[in-house]
């Protein structure tokens, strides 16, 4: 049986939030999260902090929703960006049946497929949804932010966090999409009424 | 159990925002006016 729990599992990764030799040679450090500047104010508190926004250049998009074929009243949601264990978002959606999902390259883990095993219902979801995902593949920018356009939600979910923030997130922002984030590191630190925010997620296994 | 419950809650947040259109609309409203302060161009404005 898969658990999803809130606690925290070896991600040796995780633990080192900063570079020690970047920390030593620099007067100062703007970082664009207080989570990555608390972690640096733990660290060395001696070096002066600053946080700034991430900065997101506005582009012109348009919805790509008429090249999926679909009606006007199927709601879309779509993981954009890099997508990778950090995101495993598949074995979660495998309830959401009912909507679309678009993601940029494919991804499953063995867990996700042991799980799937054990819970047949699970696998049962799991396919219908696999059946009813577009992915796009990797697209230029432009092309990226259209499709950043295209879904009605975005979800955007990830862990571990190394204090880094998400272009991804910011831009289906930018284009007033409602985003579904995990609630740790940058993403918490989103007004809460600009974003939906859950439960971080951790396999234990 | 923490599995389904976290399981639901995500599950929970697509269908509210799948059923309530008005909803989808506010959330974006507001990622859209907080996503102003990454505008490189309106940050070069206060600056």
């Amino acid at each position: 049986m898969t658990i999803f729990a809130l606690a925290r599992r070896p991600t040796p990764l995780a633990e080192v939030t900063l570079n020690d030799r970047l920390l030593d040679s620099s007067l100062g450090v703007i970082v664009h999260s207080a989570f990555a500047q608390r972690h640096i104010q733990e660290k060395r508190p001696d070096i002066p902090t600053a946080v700034i926004p991430q900065l997101i250049a506005p582009y012109a998009t348009h919805s790509r929703r008429a090249e999926l074929g679909l009606s006007d009243d199927v709601v879309l949601f779509g993981s954009v960006g890099q997508i990778t264990a950090a995101s495993d978002t598949p074995e979660l959606l495998a309830n959401a049946a009912g909507s679309c999902w678009i993601r940029g390259s494919p991804h499953t883990s063995s867990s996700s497929a042991r799980s799937c095993r054990r819970r047949p219902w699970k696998r049962r979801s799991l396919i219908w949804i696999w059946s009813h995902i577009t992915r796009t593949g990797y697209r230029n920018l432009a092309g990226f932010v259209d499709w950043t356009t295209t879904p009605d939600v975005v979800l955007n979910l990830r862990y571990p966090t190394l204090g880094e923030t998400s272009a991804s997130a910011l831009r289906a922002m930018a284009t007033g999409r409602p985003v579904i984030v995990s609630d740790h590191g940058w993403y918490s630190e989103l007004p809460d009424e600009a974003v939906v925010k859950r439960c971080r997620l951790i396999r234990m296994k | 159990m923490p599995a389904d419950s976290d399981e639901v809650t995500l599950l929970e947040a697509m269908l509210d925002l799948a059923r309530h259109p008005a909803k989808r609309e506010a959330i974006g409203r507001a990622a859209h006016y907080v996503a102003e302060y990454c505008n490189p161009d309106a940050v070069a404005e206060l600056c």
